[in-house]
């Protein structure tokens, strides 16, 4: 005979719907702060934990990849010479992209530092969901629409909903995250950057008379409302231009990598 | 009594903050892993349904908090996967050996996603957003099968933990008798 306990399933589902009931009449509201405020310390180092054992397992498989690098450039070591003054070359621009990039004090922003207690956990049906919960919710000025960046000033997602004590934004590598874009240094809006497969950034609608190379440096326009001109996307990789088309687009690789994100600022207007 | 309650509290907030943070910051495959259900399994055969259910909907309570999905997808999923397992640890794997355990977590896994993407796109449409049926997506079944996989994989080990522990479980073979 087959045995099943109907009576407790059903006492235990009016008591969730009952919970479900007073959760949207708001009464377990003050109940649900207290609960992300007392689990703040535990969930912040635990994702600082996991994201350690990630990056040194990221760091491994550099070093297995840099030593096979090493056996192929010993055989080109002329390739080698040329490469590396192109790559002095780049880190000089990189220096002074960092210089520059002192953001938040010099541009006298007003932001709020918060820790990322979540990575993509919740990404349920929606396909290549890159998001990010972080802990300061509506309670310390956040909404939805804010630029996330990190300590070097370069935008790294924007908010996309917010509850009291934390939020969720999505990376600028997730298809949701759209913004208006220029080459650092044009005035005007070039065209809108968006994700692309969770890896990438793409930019489209650039009109076919701006002439875009790699290497340039995509930043933000400065349009929307809330995100502040001139914010860090990335590094144009390729240029997509055919002549019978309207627009041109472009593949952006963000200058920061965006797996092992811990602490972010959230860039109040 | 009070033991209990600290012990439940324990349990309760320690799983969550495993599943929602150390877990996600596990490189990108281990994401995959569900240490909830895992949990869940040992927990119905360890110390019964009514126990069970108390750490459960408790974790499923916090992760409704954390979540910006409807309100108690999450506890709701995880009390019918768990009345589920239930229902076939007492009338089909009433032997708790290794094999019922490998079972079981591949059904649970199984239901859970189904039941959580069910749900999700259930109140997609409710909220008027505009989503793609999830069983007919690549990804939701490649991304099962990795879920499955990694959870399979985290049964196996505490099984042997949980077997040299405690004499509740049944060995991982069965020996014949030689007559």
């Amino acid at each position: 005979m087959v045995k099943f306990r109907p009576k407790l399933f059903f006492i235990v589902m009016a008591v969730v719907g009952l919970l479900i009931f007073f959760h949207f009449l708001g009464i377990l509201n003050p109940v649900e702060k207290a609960i992300v405020f007392a689990l703040k310390p535990f969930t912040n180092s635990l994702y600082s934990a996991g994201s350690n054992i990630g990056r040194f397992y990221q760091n491994r498989e550099d070093r297995d990849f840099l030593l096979n690098q090493v056996n192929i450039l010993e055989q080109e070591k002329n390739q080698l010479l040329k490469e590396n003054i192109q790559l002095k070359f780049l880190e000089e621009e990189n220096k002074e992209l960092r210089q520059q990039l002192n953001f938040l004090e010099e541009h006298k922003f007003k932001y709020v530092l918060a820790n990322v207690v979540s990575q993509g956990v919740f990404s349920g049906i929606e396909k290549n969901e890159k998001m990010i919960i972080i802990d300061k919710g509506s309670s310390q000025g956040v909404f939805p629409g804010l630029p996330l960046v990190n300590s070097e000033g370069v935008i790294i997602g924007k908010v996309f909903e917010v509850k009291d004590g934390i939020s969720k934004a999505y990376l600028i590598i997730d298809e949701r995250c759209k913004l208006a874009a220029t080459i650092q240094g044009e005035e005007e809006t070039l065209g809108t950057t968006e994700g692309d497969f969770g890896l990438t950034i793409r930019m489209g609608f650039i009109p076919q008379t701006k002439n875009i190379l790699s290497g340039d440096v995509v930043v933000t326009s400065g349009l929307e409302n809330n995100i502040p001109k001139g914010l860090i996307l990335g590094r144009v990789i390729q240029v997509k231009k055919e002549n019978n088309d309207v627009w041109q687009s472009a593949v952006i690789e963000p200058v920061v990598d965006l797996d092992n994100i811990e602490i972010v600022s959230v860039i109040i207007p | 009594m009070h033991y209990k309650i600290f012990l439940n509290i324990f349990f309760i907030v320690s799983l969550f903050a495993l599943q929602i943070s150390f877990v996600s910051g596990l490189p990108d495959f281990f994401t995959n892993l569900n240490v909830v259900l895992v949990f869940m399994l040992f927990a119905l055969v360890m110390i019964g349904l009514r126990s069970s259910l108390i750490i459960l909907m408790g974790v499923g309570l916090l992760l409704d908090v954390y979540s910006f999905s409807f309100f108690g997808v999450y506890t709701i999923t995880l009390v019918m996967v768990l009345f589920f397992t239930n229902f076939l640890l007492v009338n089909f794997f009433t032997n708790k050996s290794f094999y019922a355990f490998l079972v079981l977590i591949l059904i649970s896994t199984f239901f859970f996603e189904l039941f959580q993407g069910f749900f999700l796109y259930f109140f997609s449409i409710l909220k008027n957003v505009s989503v793609d049926l999830f069983v007919f997506e690549k990804l939701f079944w490649l991304g099962l099968l990795f879920k499955i996989f990694l959870n399979i994989f985290l049964t196996f080990i505490l099984f042997y933990f949980t077997n040299f522990l405690s004499q509740k479980l049944k060995p991982a073979f069965l020996i014949r008798d030689k007559r």
